[in-house]
C-alpha cells in the first residue's frame, strides 16, 4: 500500500500532472490536498509495517529491545544529519504555504524520496554551509594578519581561516567539516573545485579574488576559501537538470528556483501574498 | 536518461530514515508503556495487548486497565506539553543558533543543538501517546469501528482546513534536516510563524498582529494541529479492529 502510494505522490508522476494542469489552480490545489491524503494514507501503513515488524522479530516489547531501539536509532538518524525528523506535532508543523505566487503550480513537496546528496552527516553538529550566507556578507573591509607556518599575509576578516594555521590539522579539520554523505562515495575529489564546479566557473572566480586571496589559493590548492569548498557540496550537482524521463524540468529545481527567488530581498517592497497556503 | 543508480539510492535512504524513525518512535513508545502501565514482554501489536493493554482495556473502558491508561494518558500529555515548553524556550532563545559574527558552532551549541531534538522528539511522543489513549477512552469506546473511521476523517479535514496538511505526514514521506545552515530546522513553529518563513522574501518583517491572535495561533498550533493528526492516525493505525 505504501508503495502505491508513494509512487501515486511521487515527483515524477505529480510533476507530469502539474505539468498538465497548469494554469488550473483549483485543480492543482486539490490535487496537492489529495496528493498529502495520499502519502498520509502510505505512511500510516508503512509505519505499522515497520512496528509489527520489531514487535514480531526485533526482541518485542523488553526493556532491552526497546532500549537498544531507542539510542541506535536516535544515533543512526543523528549521524545521517536527519535526527529532526523524529519531530512530529506539537514539535513541528507541516504548513501548506506557498513560497512565491509564481511557484503557485508547483506539488506542495518533493520529499520523495529524499534526494541522498541533501544529507550532511552529523549535519547538527557541523558549521554553517558558508554558501548559503549573503555573498555581501563574506568578505568585508576589515582584515586580520593569519600566521600560517613561515608565511604572514593578510585576508579578509570573514574568510573563516583561523588565526594560527596548522597545515595537517587545518587540512584535516576542513576536510571534516565539509564532508557530506556524498562524500563517502569519494566519486570525486572534493577538494578539486574546477572538477565539481566547471572550469568556466574557477575562472570568474580566479577573475575576482583579490590579489591575496590568489596568493592563499597558491598556497593551498582547492582550499583558498569556504566559499570553493563549500559550493563543491552544494546539493543537486551531480544530477541533470532535467527529468529527461518527462522532459520538463525537475520539479525540485523548479522549487529551488522559488524559494531562492523569495530569498531574495524584495525589490519592489511589496509583500508577497499567497493565494492558497501550501508547504515549504 | 533517467538515472536509476540515483533514484535507488534516494530510496534507499528514505526507507532507511523512515525506518530509523520508525523504530525511535515504537521503541521510545514501548519504553513509556513497559514504564506506565508494567507491559508485558510479550505484548505485540498483532495481538492488541501493546498500547498499553489496547484491546482489554478496549473492551471495558471502566476496568483496572482503562483507568490505567486514562492515568497514562493523562502524565503522558502533561510530560509532553513541559518538555514541548522547554524545547520552544530553547529555540526562542536561539541556542540553535551559530555565533552571530565569526558563525561558528561551539561546542556548546552542538550539546545543545542535540538536546533541543531529543526533548522535542521526547515531547512529541509523550504528546501522541496522552491523545491517542484519550481518543481510545473518550471518543466512542464501545463503538471502535465507528470511532477510527470518525477520527480519521475528521481529523485529516481539520489539519487540512488550519492550512497544515503536511502535518498529517511523517518519514519516509517527510523529512526534517539538521543542517548545516544558519536557520534551524523548521521545529518549535507555530502555525503562522511557519506561513510568514515561507511566503516572506529574506530580511522582511512579519507583520505585527494582535496578542489575541498570537495566542490563538499557538493554541492552534500546539493543541489543536497534534489533536487532528493523532486523531487521524489513530483511525488509519489501529490493529485487531482496524480499517484495514
Amino acid at each position: 500500500m505504501f508503495i502505491i502510494c508513494i509512487w501515486l505522490a511521487s515527483e515524477p508522476v505529480v510533476g507530469f500532472v502539474d505539468h498538465r494542469l497548469r494554469g488550473n489552480k483549483i485543480l492543482l490545489w486539490l490535487l496537492g490536498r489529495l496528493r498529502t491524503y495520499v502519502l498520509a494514507w502510505g505512511t500510516v501503513s508503512l509505519w505499522r509495517c515497520f512496528w509489527l515488524f520489531w514487535d514480531e522479530f526485533l526482541g518485542g516489547s523488553t526493556v532491552l529491545s526497546a532500549g537498544l531501539g531507542h539510542v541506535i536509532s536516535l544515533f543512526l538518524l543523528t549521524a545521517m544529519g536527519c535526527a529532526s525528523s523524529i519531530n512530529a506535532p506539537a514539535s513541528t508543523l507541516g504548513v501548506d504555504s506557498i513560497p512565491h505566487p509564481e511557484c503557485e503550480d508547483e506539488p506542495l513537496f518533493s520529499v520523495v524520496p529524499l534526494p541522498w546528496e541533501t544529507l550532511y552527516a552529523f549535519g547538527m553538529f557541523r558549521q554553517v554551509d558558508k554558501s548559503k550566507v549573503d555573498d555581501t556578507k563574506r568578505f568585508s573591509n576589515a582584515v586580520r594578519p593569519v600566521s600560517t607556518g613561515n608565511i604572514e599575509m593578510i585576508v579578509g576578516k570573514d574568510a573563516n581561516i583561523p588565526e594560527h594555521v596548522d597545515d595537517e590539522v587545518y587540512e584535516t579539520s576542513h576536510k571534516k567539516e565539509a564532508s557530506p554523505m556524498s562524500a563517502l562515495e569519494q566519486s570525486w575529489n572534493p577538494f578539486d573545485p574546477s572538477e565539481a564546479n566547471g572550469d568556466d566557473v574557477m575562472e570568474k572566480e580566479e577573475s575576482s579574488m583579490s590579489i591575496v586571496q590568489q596568493t592563499w589559493k597558491n598556497i593551498r590548492p582547492g582550499l583558498s576559501n569556504t566559499s570553493d569548498t563549500d559550493r563543491s557540496w552544494r546539493p543537486g550537482l551531480p544530477r541533470s537538470d532535467r527529468s529527461s524521463f518527462l522532459d520538463i524540468e525537475k520539479p525540485s529545481l523548479r522549487r529551488q528556483r522559488c524559494s531562492d527567488y523569495a530569498q531574495r530581498p524584495n525589490q519592489d517592497n511589496k509583500r508577497h501574498r499567497s493565494v492558497f497556503f501550501r508547504s515549504r | 536518461m533517467f538515472d536509476v543508480h540515483f533514484a535507488l539510492r534516494d530510496w534507499i535512504y528514505s526507507f532507511s530514515i523512515g525506518f530509523l524513525v520508525v523504530s525511535y518512535w515504537r521503541n521510545t513508545w514501548t519504553m513509556l508503556d513497559i514504564m506506565g502501565c508494567h507491559q508485558p514482554y510479550t505484548a505485540t501489536l498483532a495481538n492488541g495487548d501493546s498500547f498499553c493493554f489496547a484491546f482489554p482495556a478496549q473492551m471495558d473502558p471502566q476496568g483496572e486497565l482503562g483507568m490505567l491508561r486514562l492515568k497514562n494518558a493523562t502524565y503522558s500529555y502533561a510530560a509532553g506539553l513541559a518538555l514541548l515548553s522547554i524545547g520552544v524556550m530553547m529555540m526562542c532563545c536561539g541556542l540553535w543558533l551559530p555565533d552571530r559574527k565569526t558563525l561558528q558552532v561551539s561546542t556548546n551549541v552542538r550539546m545543545l543543538r542535540f538536546s533541543i531534538i531529543y526533548l522535542l522528539g521526547a515531547s512529541a511522543v509523550n504528546v501522541w501517546r496522552g491523545i491517542w489513549y484519550w481518543a481510545d477512552a473518550w471518543i466512542l469506546p464501545n463503538n471502535p469501528m465507528v470511532s477510527y473511521w470518525m477520527t480519521s476523517l475528521v481529523g485529516a479535514g481539520a489539519a487540512f482546513a488550519v492550512f497544515c496538511g503536511n502535518s498529517l505526514l511523517a518519514p519516509p514521506a517527510i523529512f526534517l534536516l539538521d543542517g548545516p545552515d544558519t536557520d534551524p530546522p523548521p521545529i518549535a513553529v507555530t502555525v503562522l510563524a511557519s506561513h510568514y518563513s515561507s511566503t516572506l522574501p529574506s530580511g522582511q518583517k512579519r507583520p505585527q498582529m494582535s496578542c489575541y491572535i498570537y495566542l490563538l495561533d499557538v493554541l492552534l498550533s500546539f493543541g489543536f494541529v497534534p489533536v487532528a493528526v493523532v486523531c487521524f492516525w489513530r483511525g488509519k493505525g489501529k490493529d485487531k479492529v482496524s480499517l484495514w
